[in-house]
């Protein structure tokens, strides 16, 4: 069961309880701070954007409105938002994993 | 055809409304499917073990597993997030239709008062409509069914036809089908000499099913019944909007008041699951009595049987009736519909019970119906 020949991307050391009392509370918690993290990516990714789009002066404000994406991008943007989920909820598919790997009691 | 039309009556979202819905749309598919399935993985190997270690014996019902799982952690983060993620789907094209409110009211007020229109409403307050209705938001829609403002609020058809269509997009490519195409194509295989003249479409909502019949079968008349008035407008001008000649009538399916043997095929979707076992057998009567001799009645409906699926199935289909709404759900999948097209009339031989299924195996409905 402790296969450690791949290095998982996300931390499953064991988490001493924080609040022992709110199991959930802990999930909740984590499932922010991921959040807040991605958010924070995505408005610096955003920032740099437009202050290049500015300088050079080739995207202006209505462009962004009337941006229809091609299906391909679409698609992409699907498989990237699947990703996304998969990080900010990451806490509860490990449970899941967590379960999975558990032998059934007898 | 697709499954989202673009129309007049559409409420458009912007760029940033359109990257929340679609964003929340997938959040609805990531704990709608995959998380869901994780659930019975915590079920079969954490929960199940915990409640055989404690009482020496398996959970029976679905009330007992319901019970364990309730108290488990994850259980009930699922739960919380499967709960917000509809709150936040409904907040998210509610800011849409609300800001989109005028041109929609403007664009209903143009379209049904059009002189060359090629369908009609008509709206009769004074029916009976199930108290439920006004009391219960189904499936959490913001002001639910009834939702009537005034003479011309059209806020309950956009609710339900934008909500709708995030969870669709979400799904992306593959074939988009409306409900009313599937049953075509069902109906074209396995009766195909049926050439239907006057269609009913029972419980028409936002009118997305009646627009396909009046395009398929362009020499038949097309009528649609609901009960909720915000729901009729909206469809009416909808389906002005897309040029297709459907008649819409606030009615209750208990009793449409129209006459006896009068249409060909008698349609409903999705409309089961939203009556209590009474409405439900008063629809088949219905359905009997307007159906000429040769006709056929179809009811579609969720893929929901409780004689097909086990316990655990049960109890977690049983989430939606109660964090999601659905009043009828678990009585719906509890209806013996062959009994109930039996008593209604029909003849056992023409009865049928089987599934619908989509071109890109996708999905499959459930469908229900009989031959007169």
């Amino acid at each position: 069961m402790s296969d450690k020949s791949e290095i998982n991307r996300v931390a499953k050391a064991d988490r001493p309880p924080f609040y022992p009392d709110e199991p959930a509370a802990e999930k909740i918690l984590a499932m922010v701070t991921a959040l807040a993290t991605e958010v924070a990516v995505l408005r610096e990714r955003q920032d740099t954007f437009e202050r290049l789009a500015e300088e050079k002066g080739y995207v202006m404000a209505s462009e962004i409105e009337a941006y229809a994406p091609s299906a391909e991008l679409a698609a992409k943007r699907r498989q990237w938002r699947e990703a996304y989920l998969d990080r900010v909820f990451h806490v509860l598919l490990d449970d899941v994993d967590a379960a999975q790997a558990t032998a059934t009691l007898p | 055809m697709s499954r989202n039309p673009d129309h007049e009556m559409l409420a458009q979202p912007n760029h940033d409304e359109t990257a929340r819905q679609m964003f929340i749309g997938a959040l609805k598919l990531f704990t709608g499917r995959k998380l869901r399935a994780g659930n019975r993985v915590i079920y079969e190997r954490q929960v199940k073990p915990a409640f055989e270690k404690d009482t020496g014996r398996s959970p029976q019902s679905p009330q007992e597993i319901e019970q364990s799982m309730r108290a488990n952690t994850h259980y009930q983060t699922w739960s919380a997030i499967h709960r917000y993620s509809q709150e936040l789907m409904w907040d998210a094209v509610g800011e849409t239709i609300l800001r989109e409110e005028d041109r929609l009211r403007a664009a209903y007020d143009r379209l049904s008062s059009k002189p060359d229109k090629k369908g009609s409403l008509d709206l009769d307050p004074t029916i009976k409509t199930p108290p439920v209705l006004n009391e219960v938001q189904i499936h959490l829609q913001p002001g639910g069914y009834m939702l009537n403002r005034d003479d011309h609020d059209i806020v309950a058809g956009a609710f339900y036809e934008s909500g709708g269509a995030v969870y669709s997009k979400a799904q992306g490519v593959g074939t988009k089908e409306t409900k009313a195409e599937i049953v075509i194509r069902y109906l074209q295989e396995k009766f195909p000499d049926f050439r239907p003249r006057k269609i009913l479409d029972l419980c028409c909502s936002a009118g997305s099913s009646a627009t396909p019949y009046s395009f398929v079968f362009p020499d038949a008349e097309v009528h649609g019944v609901d009960v909720g008035p915000g729901l009729l407008r909206y469809a009416h001008a909808r389906a002005e909007a897309m040029g297709a000649p459907v008649h819409f009538h606030q009615r209750n399916v208990a009793g449409t008041g129209f006459d006896d043997e009068s249409f060909d095929f008698v349609v409903s979707h999705n409309a089961m699951h939203e009556l209590s076992q009474g409405e439900a057998e008063q629809m088949m009567r219905e359905s009997f009595r307007l159906l000429k001799p040769g006709g056929i009645c179809l009811h579609q409906d969720v893929p929901l049987r409780f004689s097909e699926i086990d316990a655990y199935t049960q109890f977690d289909y049983n989430w939606d009736e109660d964090y999601n709404g659905e009043v009828y759900w678990s009585v719906y999948a509890g209806n013996d519909c062959r009994s109930m097209l039996k008593e209604a009339g029909f003849e056992e031989g023409q009865i049928f019970e089987d599934y619908a299924e989509q071109l890109d195996k996708g999905f499959k409905w459930y469908v229900a119906g009989a031959r007169k």
